[in-house]
């Protein structure tokens, strides 16, 4: 039975039809996948060398990402966020439901923002806001590492001397 | 011989339906020839009992467009691509978008693509095809090889040996029967290569079905499924899909009547 070893040129269905017309292989032969590609092609013919298309891929941002932005540079990342888990709201999209509710009062966004900021601390609905003042609130390593600088205490000195001579 | 139509069937179920047993999928779209009674079918030309019972007049004769949800897909997590820098340009068209450098699938256009797939799938199965589930990631051997057990077929989750499909007959020693369809789980081996089964398919002539991923080449296989083939929660989806559409395939085989 004769077959197309041509994988670079036209395709399985293109070969087999090739085949099939020109009567090297027999009716009989017709390989199970043929009629059912006949009913159901590919949206895209499969083409080795088929050159890729034009497109550019755009970024995917929303508006809401903005908010985001400007709240987590306010108030840091409250550390460990489980993706999986939707049933609790991350501090993060609480703020951003409680914004979406108070815009219709504000025309500002800045002022819209330090509102929401200012309800969601009162609550305690959101993490202490990270400011310079407070260095032991933030996650970064610099301020981890001022923190440990200034809560370190100044280590006691031993005096070897004294330790040996006394009974 | 009738046949006795489910009208409601649960999947766990189906894992293990004999050849006894059929799938009405769609009632007012298929009009299954055994269904009717024997009386009726001795009026009925046999050409014409063919023309009525012939699946591929049908756009969805196995019903596997009821396998799965867009919202199965997301939570399988089967969105996510790689990020910007591996991306296969042939790969574009179905990419939605980049979320801050990671490469996000267009799951409209996936989900369309899986139903052409699984439909293909269903139907290589109904005429006794072969099917060879390929995937070289250790880390989904098992969930492949399991698939392929309970769907009553064949996985080649291990390492390819080259002469495999071309020289099949010299492997083995013997007259071989080659698949009448690849799935691929992933097109790329641990190397990052394309992975020789998507090659050797076209050359011998056997339609391919293979999950693409954003940093693979779909050009050479016959029904490219854009999507992620890296997390087990996506592979065992498509696992599970492949499978319930092969046992619905064999489920509906035409039994001999006697």
């Amino acid at each position: 039975m004769a077959s197309s070893r041509l994988e670079r040129i036209g395709n399985i269905y293109s070969r087999v039809r090739g085949l099939l017309r020109s009567g090297a292989m027999k009716p009989e032969d017709k390989p199970i996948w043929y009629e059912v590609y006949e009913a159901f092609p590919p949206k895209v013919e499969p083409q080795y060398g088929r050159k890729a298309s034009e497109i550019t891929i755009h970024p995917i941002f929303y508006p809401e990402d903005i908010v985001r932005a400007k709240f987590y540079e306010r108030f840091g990342s409250p550390g460990l966020i489980s993706l999986a888990n939707n049933e609790y709201p991350t501090p993060c999209q609480k703020f951003l439901d409680r914004y979406k509710e108070m815009e219709k009062g504000f025309s500002d966004e800045n002022e819209l923002f330090e509102a929401v900021a200012k309800v969601m601390e009162e609550e305690k609905s959101v993490p202490e806001s990270v400011s310079s003042n407070q260095p032991d609130n933030g996650t970064s390593m610099a301020s981890m590492f001022s923190s440990a600088v200034s809560k370190s205490q100044p280590q006691p000195k031993i005096n070897v001397g004294d330790l040996l001579t006394e009974k | 011989m009738i046949r006795t139509i489910a009208n409601r069937f649960k999947w766990n179920a189906a894992r293990y339906f004999t050849q006894t047993c059929s799938i009405n999928s769609d009632a007012s779209l298929c009009q299954n020839a055994a269904s009717l009674k024997v009386d009726q079918l001795a009026d009925i030309k046999e050409s014409e009992l063919k023309e009525i019972s012939d699946p591929l007049k049908f756009p969805d004769y196995f019903g596997v467009r009821k396998l799965f949800r867009i919202k199965d897909l997301f939570d399988a997590r089967i969105h996510y691509g790689h990020t910007n820098g591996t991306l296969d340009p042939n790969m574009k068209p179905y990419i939605f978008g980049s979320r801050l450098g990671h490469l996000i699938f267009d799951l409209d256009k996936t989900a369309e693509m899986l139903q052409d797939a699984l439909n293909f799938t269903a139907h290589i199965a109904y005429r006794g095809g072969i099917i060879l589930f390929v995937s070289h990631c250790p880390q989904h051997t098992l969930t492949v090889e399991n698939a392929a057990k309970q769907a009553g077929e064949y996985a080649h989750a291990r390492e390819w040996d080259f002469h495999i499909f071309t020289n099949s007959e010299k492997v083995y020693n013997g007259v071989t029967r080659l698949p009448d369809l690849v799935i691929l789980l992933s097109t790329l081996n641990p190397q990052m290569q394309e992975h020789t089964a998507v090659k050797d398919a076209a050359k011998m002539c056997i339609p391919t079905i293979g999950i693409v991923d954003s940093n693979s080449n779909p050009n050479l296989i016959t029904y490219p499924i854009p999507g992620n083939d890296d997390s087990p929660a996506a592979v065992q989806l498509y696992c599970n899909l492949f499978r319930d559409a092969i046992l619905l395939g064999k489920s509906k085989k035409p039994m001999e009547v006697y």
